[in-house]
């Protein structure tokens, strides 16, 4: 028990350092404004960032270094020499701590047989990208892009020489096949996807010269850059004209793509195409991430090797990676991935470490030589509340619909509590809002309605006219029923099920009813669909950069749990769903503005309005800001950064540039 | 006798078509299908997918088909071999379930023997050694058996070995093993691991053979036939293997065929538990994601395994038994 205490407050200290460390480095970006992302006019470098930012071509480098596994293969005639491997000018990274040592197996653990984050996360192979906390575009798979005056015309500038891991020429010609054969091709991809498309209408690809792209759009795509950055569309990364043609239907022999359609067990020539551009069952297939697949499902370990034709150098010319191969190995679940860590079992990982889980990574940090970073959430929190907006019972629906109800919810909620309760006094108090180092931050709306003050709460709702009251305490309906709300949500994070059990409590407070109601994950999904549900609880969503998927601030999609039948209508163009009335139809408006503006600072101005609104409304609740991303990193594993910011549209880790970590030998 | 096999197999058609008909309608009755399931899971880990892949990817599993065609084409499929493909794993169905079935028949088999063969012995040293200490020990032993969930007894174990012996008893192979061919090291590896499913998936059914039979064998030892052979100076070890321990066999050989299923589905949570790359594990998965043609090839072929367990016992018993008779009704 002593050694118990003892732990305990050693952890406190410890948290209470890395939630200042975190804070400090939440501060960092947040005192000096960020430049909104403005499209860097070609050939000029974007401005270096702190953290790993591309450079141009290395001076006095007159020879570039390789993996010792890979000289072998050279002087084995294996393998053309290095300088005829990498490009004209290869990408340079600058590492994070120091040039590192060739050599070395990544150990991680995968959750489900199927999990392969490959092409997203460990490669993030976009054309651009954004840098390590979301604030600005740089360079990637291309070397420059410029953009028209209009925002209806892109231009990308690829780099000449470089390769695909099978050694052919990468070059306009595959990015063309990408787009025309691919994502245009109705019976691979039955609808064309909403972020090539400007105003409805799809946009389309010339091919300038080998080295040369330009997306041409009818209308203005004020925020083509941005979901180009984003995780989107990665999947071009993986799509070789040369090598796929031969499953093409467009180009390959009929005979022969049906014979060999039948052969592998299918009906139609699209999905053998589709099975055999998938790398968890085709390891041949071509490709531009840093590591290329080498052991696939169903034999374990699942594991990585090195693309020895990876285009990316470090400072002093030695290609990258520096990490020969990564062991995935298979874990039951995440709370069993867990305990591989715990054991000292994974040299890096984020992906399905716990927060909850945090303390008893201190407690083993030492025995499983790690160190533990906690990195800035992308997204504002991990526990959106959202009362459905839209609600089927039209009773229901005036009184949820009713902005005065969700501010009397907000003051309800002892936001406090719940963050020395469940995040272990690591967190402030939120509402659901862009993070402090967005362009649209407004501290006004973050901290809106979250002090605790149930006396003005209950007189909102008595101002609403719910006066009437069981025997229970509980506020009557206008139809005379007592008001429930069963809060619906799928056992994923943690947090989720103790908040939800600690607003039973508030809101008894209030006169409200609460009912929790866990469900399966699929089930969860099936009814918010149907708009079943009162009220439901998801994570934010890209609130370092609201604009890639506002999904709280407007109806935008079936992820906008308050109000589906409104972003069904959204989506469809009014085909499905209802239209949304008063402001909640004027915060559509306003992002279709912002989509149309060519001119970054005119989309901040227009976004700052769809805040403002969302200011009034209080449409979803934030309860606290989210705690940060735990991540378990071996001692002798290097060049991780100290901070980041982590998120699904940064494509984290593969933002801190996962070619360059490295693992230091005695 | 071969007309009763023969009429039993012919059974096995409309019994099995049944079977894959109410699993196929089972697996599509919960609400959504298996990309509302590959969101909810994507999502789960902060990763969203765009709308354009979901319909490409429904277009290229043939979602947007109504269910009586899948069924019709899956079975179709089925009769000349071939499974369909599976959604997870994006692979032929075949490809993915034969050597977990062979390893699940394997622990299930071992299972059922080393249960037998314990559960004999010490069915019958309990029986004539009434009342002995040992008697008692084993008698308690096997309460203990019975009670405790064996999935509750594969995590103890694994505690004990992980925090004790820094064991790690999960899986059934070494890692240099896992994904190699198999040869003779990799069996010998295999025997190495597989003790440890096999006693916890053994233990409540070896208590349970033990009861009944020491329960058996005390009726028939009180018969008077085995007095009278006695009387005639028969050797204890012939009077006790001639007739009773025969007779009081009935029950583990009848029982056989109900042992395969439950074995089976016992052995899911085990496995699950205990990390075991047997058909478990991806049967449960592709139930609880809805990766129909993977889930529907499992019931069948389970539901086969578990007719063709209850003919054996059946003929078996015919054999054993000289009381039992086949009508032709």
């Amino acid at each position: 028990m002593t050694s118990d205490v003892l732990s305990r407050r050693r952890f406190i200290k410890f948290a209470g350092l890395a939630a200042s460390a975190a804070a400090v480095a939440a501060c960092g970006p947040a005192a000096a404004p960020t430049q909104p992302p403005e499209p860097t006019p070609a050939p000029a470098q974007p401005t270096a960032t702190p953290a790993a930012a591309a450079t141009a071509a290395p001076e006095a480098v007159s020879k570039y270094n390789e993996a010792p596994m890979l000289a072998q293969m050279v002087a084995a005639g294996q393998l053309p020499p290095v300088e005829e491997r990498l490009p004209k000018e290869p990408l340079v990274v600058e590492p994070v701590e120091e040039i590192g040592q060739y050599g070395g197996t990544w150990h991680r653990v995968r959750v489900g047989a199927t999990e392969n984050i490959m092409n997203s996360r460990l490669s993030y192979c976009n054309l651009i990208r954004w840098n390590v906390d979301g604030s600005a575009f740089v360079p990637n798979a291309a070397k420059a892009w410029e953009a028209s005056e209009d925002g209806k015309t892109f231009t990308f500038y690829l780099r000449e020489g470089m390769r695909w891991s099978d050694g052919e020429p990468f070059t306009a010609d595959d990015i063309v096949f990408w787009f025309n054969d691919i994502v245009s091709n109705t019976e691979l991809t039955p609808s064309f996807p909403t972020w090539l498309k400007a105003k409805g209408q799809p946009g389309t690809i010339e091919k300038v010269d080998d080295y040369t792209i330009r997306f041409v759009f009818p209308e203005t795509h004020g925020l083509f850059l941005t979901y180009l950055a984003s995780a989107n569309g990665y999947d071009w990364a993986q799509s070789q004209a040369k090598y796929l043609k031969q499953f093409h239907i467009d180009y390959a022999d009929a005979d022969e793509l049906e014979a060999a359609t039948k052969a592998a067990g299918f009906e139609f020539w699209y999905q053998y195409f589709a099975n055999m551009r998938d790398p968890n069952v085709n390891a041949d297939l071509p490709v531009l991430w840093p590591w290329k697949m080498s052991v696939i499902p169903p034999n374990e370990p699942m594991t990585v090797v090195r693309n020895p034709y990876y285009w990316k150098v470090d400072t002093a010319g030695n290609q990258l990676p520096y990490i020969d191969r990564i062991e995935f190995t298979l874990a039951e679940n995440a709370e069993t991935a867990n305990m591989m860590a715990l054991s000292g079992k994974v040299d890096m990982q984020l992906r399905h470490m716990l927060f909850s889980n945090f303390p008893v990574f201190s407690q083993e940090a030492e025995a499983g030589n790690y160190r533990i970073l906690t990195w800035t959430r992308g997204y504002i929190t991990d526990s959106v509340i959202a009362p459905n907006v839209a609600h089927a019972d039209p009773v229901m629906r005036q009184i949820m619909g009713d902005k005065r109800f969700r501010w009397a919810l907000s003051l309800g909620i002892n936001r406090e509590e719940i963050n020395q309760l469940i995040y272990l006094g690591m967190t402030e108090p939120n509402q659901v809002s862009p993070l402090p180092s967005s362009p649209v931050y407004s501290e006004e709306q973050a901290k809106n309605l979250i002090e605790l003050d149930v006396p003005r709460a209950n007189s909102l709702l008595d101002e609403m006219g719910l006066t009437d009251k069981d025997a229970e305490g509980i506020r009557l309906r206008p139809d005379g029923k007592p008001i429930v709300i069963n809060i619906e949500y799928a056992p994923v994070f943690g947090s989720w099920g103790d908040i939800a059990e600690l607003l039973v409590g508030y809101w008894k407070e209030l006169g409200i009813q609460v009912v929790v109601k866990e469900e399966d994950r699929t089930l969860f999904y099936s009814r918010k669909e149907a708009n079943e549900h009162d009220m439901g609880m998801w994570t934010g969503s890209a609130e370092f950069n609201p604009m890639i998927d506002p999904r709280w601030f407007l109806p935008l999609s079936l992820e906008s749990i308050h109000a589906i039948p409104y972003a069904q209508w959204y989506t469809s163009g009014g085909a499905t769903g209802e239209e949304p009335p008063g402001d909640l139809r004027t915060v559509q408006e306003l992002y279709d503005q912002v989509k149309d503006a060519a001119d970054p600072q005119v989309q901040i101005d227009l976004f700052k309005q769809i805040i403002d609104l969302n200011r009034e409304n209080v449409w979803v609740l934030g309860a606290c800001n989210a705690p940060p991303e735990v991540v378990i990193v071996k001692n002798n594993f290097r060049n991780v950064p100290e901070q980041a910011v982590s998120d699904w549209h940064l494509l984290t880790p593969a933002n801190t540039n996962v070619e360059q970590y490295f693992i230091r030998q005695a | 006798m071969a007309r009763f096999i023969a009429r039993r197999v012919l059974l096995l058609i409309p019994v099995l078509l049944a079977i894959t008909l109410v699993s196929f309608l089972i697996i599509e009755l919960p609400p959504g299908d298996y990309l509302t399931a590959y969101r909810a899971q994507l999502a789960s880990r902060g990763d969203t997918v765009d709308a354009d892949i979901l319909a490409a990817l429904e277009k290229q599993y043939g979602l947007d088909r109504p269910i009586y065609e899948r069924y019709v084409k899956w079975l179709w499929r089925v009769l000349h071999g071939d499974f369909g493909q599976s959604f997870g794993w994006n692979r032929p169905v075949k490809v993915l379930i034969w050597e977990r079935l062979g390893l699940t028949v394997a622990i299930t088999f071992s299972t059922l023997v080393f249960t037998w063969i314990i559960g004999f012995a010490v069915g019958v040293y309990s029986a004539t050694h009434q009342y002995s200490p040992a008697d008692y020990l084993f008698t308690s032993l096997s309460f203990i058996g019975v009670g405790i969930p064996d999935f509750l007894i594969a995590l103890v174990l694994m505690w004990i070995a992980y925090s004790s012996f820094g064991m790690d008893v999960g899986g059934l192979f070494s890692n240099e093993y896992q994904s190699a061919p198999w040869s003779m090291a990799k069996v010998w590896d295999l025997i190495k691991h597989m003790w440890v499913p096999l006693v916890i998936l053994g233990l409540g059914g070896t208590a349970y053979m033990i009861r009944i039979m020491r329960a058996n064998l005390l009726d028939e030892l009180r018969r008077p036939y085995v007095v009278t052979a006695r009387a005639k100076g028969l050797k204890e070890s012939k009077l006790l293997m001639k007739y009773p321990v025969r007779i009081a066999l009935n029950p583990f050989v009848s029982t056989a065929g109900w042992a395969l299923p439950g074995l089976i589905s016992g052995a899911m949570i085990v496995s699950v538990v205990l990390g075991l790359p047997t058909a478990g594990p991806i049967f449960l998965n592709a139930l609880m994601v809805q990766d129909m043609y993977l889930a529907a090839t499992f019931v069948l072929l389970l539901s086969v395994l578990t007719i063709i367990g209850t003919l054996i016992s059946d003929i078996l018993l015919a054999f054993l038994d000289p009381r039992i008779r086949y009508t032709a009704g």
